[in-house]
């Protein structure tokens, strides 16, 4: 087994599983995303500087490929639907995933932030994860998502606002009850 | 605000919270996956490499022809008048030199003696790779081992009469197993029963007890599966039912397991403690097209005694006509000799029944028999590969 694959798997597989997952929110896409992350980490790590920590490295890769595949499917959808603008309309698709178990036997909470984290755009998703869940600092944010860090604070600001705002909407539309 | 400001606290709070989601694919499996990917990947760009000296070189040819050409052209209308006569004769002489050149190369090309001899080089002594489908009034039953590291599937083909309940046959295959004299893995299903229900696409299995396919590692219970695909999907089963709920690791404990039909490719297999060469089953995305899986028969696996079993240098193209694949060698200089086509040829056809295609048709071989096959019509798929010999 490769060594730089085995490295990676053991020290970071778990946290790389959740964030793509949490991105895409689909167990295949989710792994077929994963498998291309560490095919680009096998060929490029002889690359690695060292200017920024391995995890950052390997976080700032599965961004990359992660909106690769939102621009890709963006331009599959664009075909279908010339007018259909993902940034602004985004929010008019329905979640068609089932939900894990893993959320599924959450509370109500969990279920209602998992299911609007899709409201907001892929930049503020990313941000909110990476810092929220992953524990990121703003700097290392801003390292992986190649922003400045007065960007990336904007960013989880805004996206903390869209959230909130879904959030607020769904609790007086629907008495609270998670979709 | 203060009530605003505890609710984006709590917010924060909750994405602080979020649950783990696991992943279901074990280590071993995701770098079989990622490997498969990537060797697919590789050979995609090979081929585009490929692709690119021809155009390239047309894109030469064609500018140097342009700026050329004017030149040449007011060159040889100021020189033909004289030259014409003298042109003509070694015009002459030339296509002479160039048919009696063809001539040497044609007999060489359709040579008889050479034809028979490659029929003799076939190397009788080795234990065939594949059951023919020519075998009349027999079936096939089918078991498998693991390599002895535990990643491939080694299929097994047992003949015996077509009349035959399967289910005796199935139940017994532990007694034929050789696993020692073989180099593999010990045969997993020794101790089960096995009720093949072929009408309703399903098996019924009964484990001994304490059976735990994890016990060898996390990949044991993706090896569980892949043996059972491997035993069963010939005959259109769909599912394995258990009797009781077997415990498989990441999965958990299922009472059922559906049996999928990914695609493989067949390479060789010589274990390093065994007495015989197998062919091997090496999975590939459910994407690969057959241009696709040829690239990946060429590759070797050194670490898992794996070779490839189409020669680097062998060059086909493909395109099928329904339920028939065509392969087409681009040039004859490179179609393997003796042996190593007959085992080229067991490994397409083997892989070719894995991707839905039930005949097979060479061209531009340069040969009309390699073995055992007459190159001149479409060959069957086979029944199974390697065959043990001793049969029911």
């Amino acid at each position: 087994m490769d060594s730089i694959f085995e490295h990676f798997y053991t020290n970071y597989h778990n946290d790389l599983y959740q964030f793509i997952f949490y991105m895409v929110k689909d167990r295949h896409i989710c792994e077929d995303l994963v498998q291309d992350v560490y095919i680009k980490v096998m060929e490029s790590h002889h690359s690695f500087r060292g200017d920024s920590s391995e995890k950052t490295w390997l976080f700032s890769i599965a961004r990359h490929i992660t909106v690769d595949y939102f621009r890709k499917q963006k331009r599959k959808r664009k075909r279908i639907l010339d007018f259909f603008d993902w940034s602004e309309k985004g929010h008019i698709v329905r979640d068609q995933h089932l939900l894990p178990d893993e959320i599924a036997t959450q509370n109500d909470m969990i279920r209602t932030v998992y299911y609007y984290l899709d409201k907001c755009t892929p930049d503020q998703k990313s941000v909110l994860l990476l810092r929220y869940m992953q524990s990121f600092s703003i700097q290392e944010t801003a390292d992986i998502l190649n922003f400045s860090t007065s960007k990336v604070k904007t960013t989880q600001h805004r996206g903390l606002k869209q959230l909130q705002k879904y959030m607020n909407q769904h609790h007086e539309e629907e008495g609270g009850n998670a979709p | 605000m203060k009530k605003q400001n505890r609710k984006d606290k709590h917010l924060q709070e909750t994405l602080r919270q979020m649950p783990e989601v696991r992943d279901h694919l074990d280590k071993d499996t995701l770098f079989r996956r990622i490997s498969s990917k990537q060797r697919i990947k590789d050979a995609s760009h090979k081929k585009k490499w490929f692709a690119f000296w021809p155009i390239m070189g047309s894109v030469i040819a064609l500018g140097l022809l342009f700026v050329l050409a004017p030149l040449l052209l007011n060159g040889e209308s100021m020189q033909r008048a004289g030259e014409d006569s003298a042109d003509n004769a070694s015009d002459r002489a030339n296509r002479v030199e160039e048919s009696s050149g063809n001539e040497t190369d044609r007999p060489e090309m359709f040579d008889n003696e050479k034809e028979r001899s490659t029929i003799d080089r076939y190397d009788k002594t080795q234990h065939p790779l594949v059951v023919r489908s020519s075998e009349k009034n027999r079936t096939v039953i089918h078991g498998a081992v693991a390599d002895v590291q535990g990643q491939y599937v080694i299929p097994l083909s047992f003949t015996a009469p077509a009349e035959v309940n399967k289910n005796d046959y199935l139940n017994e295959l532990g007694q034929y197993m050789q696993e020692k004299a073989w180099g593999t893995s010990h045969y997993m299903f020794g101790e089960t029963s096995f009720q093949l229900d072929e009408a309703n696409q399903q098996v019924k299995a009964t484990f001994p007890e304490n059976f735990l396919p994890t016990k060898q590692g996390s990949s044991g219970s993706y090896m569980l599966e892949n043996l059972l695909a491997s035993m069963f999907k010939p005959y259109q089963v769909n599912k394995v039912v258990f009797t009781e709920e077997v415990d498989l690791g990441k999965i958990g404990r299922v009472k059922q397991l559906p049996l999928r039909s990914g695609k493989v490719v067949y390479k060789i297999h010589k274990p390093e403690k065994g007495n015989r060469t197998f062919l091997i089953e090496v999975p590939v995305t459910d994407q690969t097209d057959f241009s696709a899986a040829l690239d990946e028969m060429k590759n070797d696996e050194k670490a898992f005694h794996v070779s490839g079993s189409v020669p680097e240098n062998t060059n086909l193209s493909v395109s099928d006509n329904g339920q028939q694949l065509l392969l087409s060698f681009r040039s004859n200089k490179n179609v393997p000799k003796n042996q190593e086509l007959v085992t080229m040829i067991d490994a397409i056809l083997m892989t070719a029944k894995r991707f839905g295609y039930e005949e097979v048709r060479f061209s531009h071989a340069g040969e009309e028999q390699a073995g055992p096959y007459d190159l001149t019509e479409p060959l069957n798929v086979p029944l199974g590969a390697n065959p043990i010999s001793r049969s029911f």
